[in-house]
């Protein structure tokens, strides 16, 4: 550091940087424009609500759903709010993060859930942040054997007002038959959209969700599917299917592609509905049951009476479904 | 550590100019540098789970709007401004300034960078060579040119010193 570079930062600090008119002004508007501006809660409650949950990662307290996140729940489960299940479960609160889960849907493959979750000590909550969350079988196991089940968790809704994030956890995945006793991890949440969870999480919820009524098929039906539009698909080979009043699951022999046939369910009165590809998943164990592929299609809308399913076609192969249950051979459709 | 919007807030205001300077000395006007500020307090705000030491929210502001203000330049391309017809007529050559400032934006682009920040914000050599991703040699060539520079365009001002 020579005397001039001495001379030169002490002008550097002695002088003022000239800015444009107004400057400071459209500063602050961007400042108060900042996205996720959650309101702070009033300090008694918020030394109360820490006292409450002491060090512990995970405590149980009582929050009340936010009427902002119930309309939210009503846009996104639309149609399907009748087959929704409202949870009412204890709040869980981890590094100052609070977290509810209120709303719950399930059949035997397909769970959705949403939760609430609130900042109690800052504003790190904002609709653009990452959040880690994963739902899954009680006693899922681990390691080399766990199952490959698919999912999602996404933040889609937040109430700049309360500070109120809404989170959508989807799983795909094979789940047992009657009362489901999942768990849902709670990964934590990220400052970055796709970034690791850094605060906020590390514990699991136990959730207990009533699943969606279904009726099951056993096929080992080979299919050499021509698509509606005349494309010749690969050979598939579907050892059961599923149906329930939110979609229809497939399972089949490793290798076999289902994503792209189209689905069309018959049912008595005549009409056919169809159902849009949704995921699937190869692999997947559950209480040493093995699916080795399987595929899995939403109805766009509820399907409110399953059993008036008379048929389903697979592309153009058509499965009849009978009165007793069972299902015949199958045929493919002409035209 | 996470900032909470008040302490973003604050140190955002705070150090406003120290931003603003620095996306100036990237970019070749005012507008431009506003534009990356703001550019530079979204995305400061929505990473600002990544600062891990509250004592570094100077240089840690400043580098995300060097950032902006050059991707902005890149974006833009090299625009002329009336502003820098004096200076490509030859009109400030032989120029004497009064003040630091005025005779930093009287610099090449890359030279002004460098002089923000190692006189303006203390970063070293290597620091400026981190925040600019070039070899340290060339943080050092650009800053004795301009030193020579300004040696020149302040004489008066220094012997006062």
């Amino acid at each position: 550091m020579t005397d001039f570079d001495e001379k030169l930062r002490q002008m550097a600090t002695a002088e003022d940087t000239p800015v444009p008119d107004g400057f400071d002004a459209r500063l602050a508007d961007t400042l108060s424009g900042l996205p996720g501006g959650a309101r702070r809660l009033r300090r008694g409650l918020r030394i109360a609500l820490i006292a409450a949950c002491l060090c512990a990662a995970v405590v149980g307290t009582t929050m009340a759903v936010s009427p902002t996140m119930r309309e939210y729940l009503a846009k996104f489960w639309g149609l399907f709010l009748p087959y929704t299940q409202d949870i009412d479960d204890v709040t869980y609160v981890s590094d100052g993060i609070e977290v509810k889960v209120i709303s719950a849907m399930a059949d035997g493959t397909m769970a959705k859930v949403y939760i609430q979750a609130r900042d109690l000590e800052g504003d790190r909550l904002y609709d653009g942040m990452g959040s880690s969350c994963s739902l899954h079988r009680k006693g899922h196991p681990s390691g080399p054997s766990k199952p490959s089940t698919g999912g999602s968790c996404r933040c889609v809704a937040f109430d700049e007002e309360t500070g109120i994030a809404l989170i959508e956890v989807y799983a795909w995945g094979p789940y047992s038959s009657g009362a489901a006793d999942m768990e849902l991890f709670i990964g934590g949440f990220s400052p970055e959209e796709d970034g690791e969870p850094s605060f906020g999480g590390g514990y699991t919820i136990p959730l207990q969700i009533e699943l969606l009524e279904r009726r099951a098929f056993q096929v080992h039906t080979k299919l050499t599917a021509v698509d509606l539009d005349g494309t010749q698909l690969d050979d598939v080979v579907m050892e059961s299917f599923e149906i329930s009043p939110i979609g229809l699951a497939a399972a089949g022999s490793s290798g076999s592609d289902y994503s792209h046939i189209s689905i069309r369910v018959h049912l008595e009165d005549g009409t056919v509905r169809s159902a849009n590809f949704a995921s699937s998943n190869a692999t997947s164990y559950a209480d040493g049951t093995v699916f080795e592929w399987g595929a899995y299609w939403d109805f766009p809308e509820p399907l409110d009476d399953i059993d008036a399913v008379t048929g389903v076609t697979f592309g153009t192969w058509y499965i009849p479904i009978y009165e007793d249950g069972t299902v015949g051979e199958g045929y493919q459709l002409s035209g | 550590m996470t900032l909470t919007r008040e302490q973003f807030t604050q140190a955002v205001t705070q150090h406003s100019r120290a931003m603003f300077r620095a996306a100036r000395a990237v970019l070749d006007s005012d507008m431009d540098a506003e534009d990356a500020v703001s550019e530079a307090v979204l995305s400061a705000w929505q990473h600002r789970g990544k600062l891990r030491d509250a004592g570094a929210v100077r240089p840690w502001l400043v580098k995300i709007a060097v950032n902006c203000a050059r991707r902005l330049r890149q974006k833009n391309g090299r625009m002329l401004y009336f502003d820098d017809l004096e200076q490509l007529s030859g009109g400030t050559r032989d120029r004497q300034y009064h003040e630091l400032w005025e005779a930093v934006l009287s610099l090449p682009p890359e030279s002004r960078t460098v002089v923000v920040l190692f006189y303006y914000e203390d970063l070293t050599v290597e620091q400026i060579a981190q925040t600019l991703k070039i070899p340290q040699g060339t943080v050092k060539s650009r800053l004795s040119r301009a030193r020579e520079k300004l040696r020149t365009m302040l004489c008066e001002e220094v012997e006062r010193a």
